[in-house]
């Protein structure tokens, strides 16, 4: 029953999500006879991570009523020799400007989390849970988001009639989870068929009730990636919304220094 | 004349006439099934009063406003048993479809300080197995300023808050809920006692005993009726067709309310009743007239026409004011209100065509029984009593006329002493479930419903200002001294608790932080940290927060008080630039709204003094008559609202609606009077003889009307609803002494003046 941190691990999870489209691969001819696993594949191949980069993001929650919150958060991320650094700093609103997470995983070793407030003027170091739930404030949970890359392997796909989703042709994929953990019974998802980018994706709980839906648009290319730049996350019982709205992103060499406790502080 | 040409179709053709209104009775019994017989609470008032906008707002900003309070109460709650017990019902409850929430004490969260800054966990991971996990349990509860609010200090009593969602609230949905509430609670009563309490609990307590109360009322008033009319004409006719009447004209009443869409609302479920009372009136007086027509020696056909001729005239007039009364209701601030007086109207008015129509047609095909042809002494008393009435009457009408006017005065002396107010608990009395547990809830706990203050500083994120959190402090304390005003709670307790243990548990550290930062920053780990609760107290935006506080069930006047006395107060020592206060909560808008209701019945009042005057003077061609009609009137209100002042009942929703139906039903008897007056008036001189045979003989008719009718309502007196108590013993009364006033009163002023003898 821990419930411990749960916005560090999704905002770090979010920035694998804004970091993921920028190294993908050229895309090869389109198969007309994918299978459902294969697209999923695809899908993973597709959305290799990028090892360092720099992102600024709104992050803002919404609730029934149309009403929003909005964070706007800047990211570093460095990864090499199996050490995965990231940094989180809130930019604004201006009262809580300068508030800052730092996590550094290391294969092996015992994670290292640190959040830090201006007011307190100290950083403290935060302990990892681990979690699956729902949490509050957004809309998102680990599972959701962070299966992103295991999708493969976590769930049995099977091939719907393709459908258009607005101007894109997409692979309809039906995932039912292997496991019998999963908060959901299956998983709708729309696949665009040229870049094998997750377009939608719907969450259905028991009795066919559709309780999420996933939407990713605003989709841009650079270089010839193509990147979401707008993720939408609608809790279609409790009627709030998380959405993401990527600023910039930028694959650039980071020093060390942005990953160490005198950054936090300064 | 319209109404003969129509009374002799109707005795030309009897059977023809019996079989159409058959046909019609059939039409309306096929609408019956589209009556719905749950009302929706929301559609109770109209919209767009603003106290009532108000807390929609605050609803629409922090989310539900209405909280069912389920107490445990035993003799230690921390014992394993009650413990486990109260774990299961608040698992049981926060399943239950319509419910948002449930908090118990074995639910919440609590903040607390770690080497890792703050660290939100529930209170405990499975229940306390042993005395040394519930002792560690008690202290971590009792050290929270939440979980210091839902148990008592000793352990007697424990408090579940239920949440509802805001769409069930005020709807049959609610009723539903409250239901399953009660049937959870009930299998799990004992050793424990256990209690729910909750505005949602008080409405489904009313609507219950009201409706089991009518379940047996309404055949209890028929057979009254039916005893009454036996024993007043010996006859099978005498009561079969006046109810026989009835209960079509209660068939076309349904019909009506299904063809126009009206529910049947915890208003309009006394028509039915009403309807036996008042219905049977027109066919008593219809049936009285022929037998007196019979004693003459009239037979057959010749009998019922001049029955009718006689009847016509009274009957639409008193149908028509009855009808009248009730329509008036229609100005009524409260929907099921406006919609009771226009189904009762449509009834009455019913009533008046099958008397007019059925009866007489029935009348046709049959034999004048026997006994009728060569009776005499079974009544004489009646008429005896009743002549020597009548004389004492026109010989001493200044005497009357003097006696009357003393005892209306020492009525009104006593309508001065009438309040306005209601304690809602009186309408399910002290012994009521909801209201024991509301009691319990007051003693263990402060109070069981709700008063908030919004606070908007009008810009975003303005709440976060250490200065206006501070002000929102003083503003608690403010409320915390409050005679009557419990447990006031706000966004501070949370930003002093984050504060306090953010600097590693100092006491000193329980206050409002110094920087907006500061605050801001707390609340921004707190979410993060997964902490819950926030939408509940302060908007989205942070431009406005609640403050919210318990407030006792004080009655009417002590509610209004309370309500009066802060709204004053945020008005004088809190509002400011960027800190205006609004007061809401359902304790306020059933204060205003009871203000509404009385100004609204106050108006439909004097609507129907006004719209029943000018019917009788039209009706009889003389304001002069209009006017001495309207005596009795003023006189059976005023002393209504006198006896009601001597016996402490309270002017509301219900008492507020029986003036308006007695004016309707009361000046019938003037009606009858007068009418047979001017009969007997005709072709003679002696106004004394002529007052003396109109009460000899419709005396007869007003008298087992008024018998009728007061015991009818007399009934109303076994249920065990304050509501229906009240309303059976004035309208009882108010009939009682609109008759007698009709047959004193009204001769002695014609006596003295020369109205009506021309």
């Amino acid at each position: 029953m821990q419930r411990k941190y749960k916005t560090v691990f999704f905002l770090c999870t979010v920035m694998c999500v804004v970091t993921l489209g920028m190294l993908s691969a050229p895309v090869g001819a389109v198969s007309e006879d994918l299978t459902g696993q294969e697209i999923l594949e695809r899908i993973e191949q597709e959305s290799a991570v990028t090892e360092s980069g720099t992102g600024v993001i709104n992050l803002i929650t919404e609730n029934k009523r149309g009403d929003q919150r909005s964070y706007t958060l800047k990211m570093y991320r460095r990864e090499d020799e199996g050490v995965e650094k990231q940094l989180l700093e809130y930019l604004e609103p201006a009262d809580v400007k300068g508030t800052k997470f730092l996590s550094i995983v290391e294969e092996g070793k015992e994670d290292l989390m640190y959040i830090y407030f201006p007011f307190l003027g100290r950083e403290r170091r935060i302990a990892a849970g681990e979690e699956s739930d729902s949490f509050m404030g957004t809309d998102f949970t680990y599972e959701e988001i962070g299966s992103g890359q295991t999708y493969q392997e976590e769930y049995d796909a099977s091939r719907l009639k393709d459908e258009v989703l607005e101007e894109y042709p997409c692979y309809v994929l039906r995932l039912i989870p292997q496991g019998e953990d999963s908060d959901y019974t299956y998983i709708k998802m729309w696949v665009w068929q040229e870049e094998f980018l997750v377009l939608r994706i719907e969450f259905y709980e028991e009795d066919e009730r559709l309780t999420k839906t996933l939407s990713n648009s605003d989709v841009r290319e650079e270089d010839g990636d193509y990147m979401p730049h707008r993720i939408v996350m609608a809790d279609e019982i409790k009627g709030t919304k998380t959405i993401i709205e990527i600023l910039e992103t930028k694959e650039e060499e980071l020093s060390d220094d942005y990953f160490t406790l005198r950054y936090l502080r300064r | 004349m319209g109404m003969m040409r129509i009374a002799g179709a109707v005795t030309n053709n009897p059977k023809k006439t019996i079989a159409l209104l058959i046909g019609i009775s059939i039409l309306f019994g096929l609408l019956l099934p589209r009556v719905n017989f749950e009302a929706e609470m929301q559609d109770m008032v109209p919209g767009g009063d603003p106290v009532i906008q108000d807390l929609e707002e605050a609803t629409e900003v922090f989310g539900s406003q209405d909280v069912v309070m389920v107490v445990v109460k035993s003799d230690n709650v921390f014992e394993f048993g009650t413990l486990k017990k109260i774990d299961e019902l608040s698992r049981e409850l926060s399943e239950l479809d319509g419910v948002e929430g449930v908090t118990s004490p074995l639910n919440i969260d609590l903040i607390e300080s770690s080497d890792v800054l703050i660290e939100i966990s529930p209170i405990v991971d499975r229940v306390p197995q042993d005395a040394d996990e519930a002792e560690e349990f008690k202290k971590r509860l009792l050290g929270s300023r939440m979980g210091e609010s839902l148990v008592t200090e000793e352990g007697g009593a424990a408090l579940i808050l239920v949440t509802i969602e805001p769409n069930v609230t005020g709807t049959t949905r609610a009723n539903r809920l409250t239901e399953e509430m009660l049937a959870i609670v009930e299998e799990n009563q004992g050793p424990e006692s256990i209690y729910v309490v909750g505005d949602a609990v008080f409405g489904h307590y009313s609507m219950n005993s009201m409706n089991r109360d009518l379940l047996f009322l309404f055949p209890l008033v028929s057979l009254v009726v039916i005893v009454v009319l036996y024993l007043s004409f010996r006859s099978v006719n005498g009561f079969v067709l006046p109810l026989l009447t009835v209960a079509l004209s209660i068939v076309w009443m349904i019909g009506f309310m299904g063809l126009v869409g009206f529910p049947f609302s915890i208003v309009s479920i006394v028509a039915p009743i009403i309807m036996v009372a008042i219905g049977s009136a027109y066919g008593i007086h219809i049936v009285n007239r022929y037998y007196e027509a019979a004693e003459s020696g009239m037979r057959g056909k010749e009998a019922v026409v001049s029955t009718m001729q006689d009847m016509n005239a009274p009957v639409t007039m008193t149908a028509l004011t009855t009808a009248a009364g009730f329509v008036s209701l229609a100005t009524s601030f409260v929907i099921p209100i406006r919609q009771f007086g226009i189904a009762t109207a449509f009834g009455v008015l019913s009533a008046m065509i099958l008397s007019l129509t059925f009866i007489p047609a029935v009348l046709t095909l049959q034999q004048i029984p026997k006994h009728i042809q060569k009776r005499k002494g079974s009544r004489l008393s009646l008429s005896f009593f009743l002549g020597r009435s009548g004389r004492y009457v026109a010989d001493h009408p200044r005497l009357v006329t003097l006696v009357a006017c003393s005892v209306l005065a020492f009525f009104l002396v006593g309508a001065l002493r009438i309040s306005t107010e209601a304690d809602f608990t009186r309408y399910l009395g002290e012994n009521n479930p909801a209201v024991v547990g509301m009691r319990v809830v007051e003693e263990e706990f402060g109070g069981s419903s709700r008063l908030s203050v919004v606070v908007d500083t009008g810009e975003e994120d303005g709440i976060k200002e250490p200065g206006v959190l501070k002000e929102m402090v003083r503003l608690q304390e403010y409320l915390n001294s409050l005679e009557y005003v419990s447990d006031p709670s706000s966004l501070t307790d949370l930003v002093m608790e984050l504060n306090q243990v953010l600097q590693g548990g100092d006491p000193a550290e329980y206050r409002i932080p110094d920087t907006r930062q500061a605050v801001a920053q707390e609340l921004l780990l707190f979410t993060m940290q997964g902490g819950s609760g926030i939408d509940s107290m302060v908007s989205y935006n942070f431009d406005k927060a609640l403050v919210s506080a318990q407030v006792e069930n004080v009655g009417g006047p002590g509610t209004r008080e309370i309500v009066d006395r802060i709204d004053r107060d945020l008005d004088e020592e809190f509002n400011s630039e960027g800190f205006q206060t609004k007061l809401v909560g359902l304790p306020k808008v059933m204060i205003r709204l009871m203000d509404r209701i009385l100004d609204s019945q106050m108006w439909s009042l004097f609507l129907s003094i006004g719209v029943v005057g000018f019917i009788v003077s039209l009706l009889f061609r003389s304001v002069r008559i209009g006017l001495i009609c309207a005596v009795p009137l003023l006189f059976t209100v005023g002393m209504n609202f006198g006896i009601m002042g001597y016996l402490g009942i309270p002017l509301d929703v219900a008492t507020a609606m029986i003036a308006s139906i007695a004016i309707g039903i009361g000046v019938d008897y003037s009606i009858h009077f007068v009418s047979r007056y001017r009969k007997e008036m005709r072709g003679r001189q002696d106004k004394s003889e002529a007052l003396v045979t109109a009460t000899k003989t419709t005396g007869r008719g007003i008298s087992f009307n008024a018998i009728t009718l007061t015991l009818g309502f007399g009934v109303l007196l076994f249920s065990s609803f304050y509501f229906m108590t009240v309303f059976g013993l004035l309208l009882a009364l108010t009939m009682l002494i609109s008759s007698l006033a009709a047959l004193t009163l009204i001769p002695a002023i014609l006596r003295m003046t020369g109205v009506g003898s021309k």
